[in-house]
């Protein structure tokens, strides 16, 4: 529930299969494919929170990597011409999954994320 | 819309557990398929830097190192120089390496890459036509040894594989080439020794 001209804060919890990791949204080397959650819907995102990389030695490489189980945090405001009602909010996580020894294409995955507005 | 642990989204990469499984690494074997179990390596045409139209049949009287890779992708990086080096001692006895880019966004990432890591081979940008005719590739680097005839010859190496034996298996192509050149010098006529009856 939220009212007009509110934030609100939600946690996107992301777990990556074991023995993977993914990079962080900040990568190191320009090629790397950074991990990026965009939201598209009514409400306004006025901030988007990553948690705090590893670093991770591959072949002579260091990289900064996710692993595990971590939050995505992200701030959201309704604007003040946001009619009340009930709405949704897509969130769009795109990533790029490795192990030490190969790499998939990059992917997406969504999220809904429902929402009232007061 | 309070922040609850109920409302906490779970998003799962269970993906890439799923194409792990799907694309475990084989067990290397240096011992090239018998001639006669070879497969037709599927011809594509891709296009170079240069917008140059290239078809794996062009290539038919050579071995060809084809790999697919990405400039994102880690493993791949450390495969390359060793391309580099294979193209540079064994591009005249009949080797030529082929990099098929995986990048979806095209040259504006890949030409850099090429430039930077100074890639002395020729490297195409690839599409998912091309990759589906070669199993999908849904994991980088993927590689493909063929023949002098156009048929793969090994096991694709699916993940970063060993320099030994990549060298192994282009050995050992090379080598059919001069075993059947030899053959021919020493043995004119498909083999036969034609004489006078005696």
């Amino acid at each position: 529930m939220l009212k007009h001209g509110a934030s609100a804060n939600q946690d996107i919890k992301v777990t990556v299969v074991p023995g993977f990791h993914v990079n962080n949204d900040k990568p190191r080397d320009e090629y790397l494919i950074p991990l990026k959650l965009t939201w598209t819907g009514p409400l306004e995102t006025k901030t988007t929170e990553y948690p705090k990389a590893e670093e991770l030695k591959v072949g002579g490489q260091t990289l900064v990597v996710l692993t595990g189980s971590f939050l995505i945090h992200t701030t959201f405001k309704a604007p003040d011409s946001l009619a009340p009602g009930s709405t949704n909010m897509t969130g769009k996580l795109r990533y790029q999954a490795c192990n030490n020894e190969m790499c998939f294409r990059p992917s997406s995955v969504e999220v809904k994320l429902p929402v009232v507005v007061e | 819309m309070p922040a609850s642990k109920k409302s906490v989204l779970l998003v799962s990469l269970a993906g890439a557990a799923l194409l792990w499984s799907c694309s475990g690494k084989q067990p290397f074997n240096a011992e090239a398929q018998s001639i006669r179990n070879r497969k037709p390596a599927a011809d594509f045409t891709l296009h170079d830097a240069n917008g140059s139209a290239v078809k794996l049949s062009d290539y038919r009287g050579k071995v060809v190192l084809l790999n697919f890779w990405a400039t994102w992708c880690g493993p791949c990086t450390l495969e390359i120089p060793w391309f580099i080096e294979f193209e540079r001692e064994y591009k005249t006895q009949g080797l030529a390496v082929l990099g098929v880019s995986m990048d979806e966004d095209g040259w504006k990432a890949i030409k850099p890459y090429v430039d930077a890591h100074k890639m002395n081979y020729r490297v195409l940008l690839g599409d998912d036509s091309v990759s589906q005719l070669y199993g999908g590739v849904e994991s980088l680097p993927t590689t493909f040894i063929i023949d002098r005839a156009g048929r793969v010859a090994f096991p694709p190496h699916i993940g970063l594989a060993g320099k030994n034996e990549y060298l192994k298996e282009i050995q050992s192509l090379l080598g059919e080439q001069q075993q059947t050149s030899l053959f021919r010098r020493h043995l004119p006529f498909g083999g036969l020794r034609l004489g006078a009856a005696k």
